[in-house]
């Protein structure tokens, strides 16, 4: 059979020969990266909506890298941040259309027939979105600088506008995201799977 | 100025703070988050391999699968066409004339090969209205030039 991983990349996208180089090349730091990048955007399976794991993600973010629907151009960025990239970008495309991952033609329990989320899996989305930034507020709220990020997320802040305003150093600022992603790792389901 | 954002842009943000979080970290913070997880950084690297792995022999799979169909209906559809052309010799003459009269890439196609329409064998025809067939650049059957055509 022919090889069907040549081909000619236009505007620098890589082809499947270079993706598959690509995975063939990452290490072990890249690929707990992945793993961890993934759990922090999984999602469980709630009563109104269907959930998804890191490894749901990951997948998806390799077959839309191979079939094009998610360009990586190598000479921009590196593929462990591309592939983070897509899986944000999934993740949050599943949120709002309320699809649970899985095959082609999965069952869509929150959306309207042209995929817009319906009104009530938008509310839904948005009392889980709430709920989850209540709870870490509650969690954090003797913990002043991750007080102001979260505070400056909720304002509209971007990383400078939050450290200027809580007069907060890039130290105090990393060393307070580190504290909410060690939270936001120990609240999701354990392992990569379902 | 800034505006409030709802709660599910709050959501999003954060994870992309937490993300940046993750891309920074070192080898030994790295590990450690893989061991809030409750797995061994070990473990986890087997994991996503055979994942990674898996995932592209599906695209592979899938690949195979569309060029399949792809060329199952390719063929169908020129057995199609080949099915529809004349029965008759004189026909197949007839329809071959009236796509060069009417069709400049089937004039200019055969042109090059044939200068005399008039030595083309039965068999030339045939295989020209193949290919025609082939290019789609035959005329279409309700054609009003098509009567009166015939030898």
């Amino acid at each position: 059979m022919a090889d069907d991983t040549q081909g000619i990349a236009p505007d620098g996208i890589a082809d499947a020969a270079q993706i598959a180089d690509a995975i063939r090349a990452l290490q072990s730091k890249d690929l707990r990266r992945l793993r961890v990048s993934g759990r922090l955007l999984s999602r469980p399976n709630t009563r109104t909506a269907f959930g998804w794991t890191a490894d749901d993600l990951l997948q998806e973010a390799i077959l839309r890298t191979y079939e094009g629907n998610r360009r990586w151009r190598p000479e921009r960025v590196d593929f462990v941040r591309h592939l983070t990239e897509a899986m944000r970008s999934i993740a949050s495309q599943w949120r709002r259309q309320g699809q649970p991952p899985g095959e082609h033609g999965a069952v869509d329990v929150g959306a309207l027939p042209d995929n817009r989320p319906s009104p009530v899996a938008e509310a839904d989305e948005q009392e889980e979105a709430a709920a989850e930034m209540a709870r870490l507020q509650t969690q954090f709220q003797d913990d002043e600088h991750a007080t102001y990020i979260l505070w400056g997320i909720e304002e509209g802040q971007d990383r400078a506008g939050i450290m200027e305003k809580a007069g907060m150093t890039l130290k105090h600022y990393d060393a307070a995201r580190k504290r909410l992603t060690r939270a936001a790792l120990k609240s999701k389901p354990r392992g990569g799977g379902p | 100025m800034s505006r409030k954002r709802s709660a599910e842009e709050q959501l999003e943000v954060l994870q992309q703070e937490l993300i940046e979080d993750v891309l920074a970290a070192d080898a030994a913070t790295l590990d450690e988050m893989v061991r809030e997880g409750g797995q061994e950084p070990a473990a986890v690297d087997d994991e996503v391999r055979q994942l990674l792995d898996a995932s592209t022999r599906k695209f592979h799979a899938r690949r195979r699968e569309a060029l399949k169909k792809n060329h199952a209906r390719d063929a169908a559809r020129l057995a199609e066409r080949r099915r529809s052309l004349p029965s008759t010799t004189s026909e197949r003459r007839a329809l071959l004339e009236r796509a060069i009269r009417l069709s400049p890439t089937a004039a200019a196609a055969l042109t090059l090969q044939f200068r005399d329409f008039r030595e083309l064998t039965d068999e030339d025809v045939s295989s020209q209205l193949s290919q025609l067939a082939e290019l789609g650049a035959l005329p279409p059957d309700d054609d009003p030039d098509a009567g009166g055509d015939k030898r």
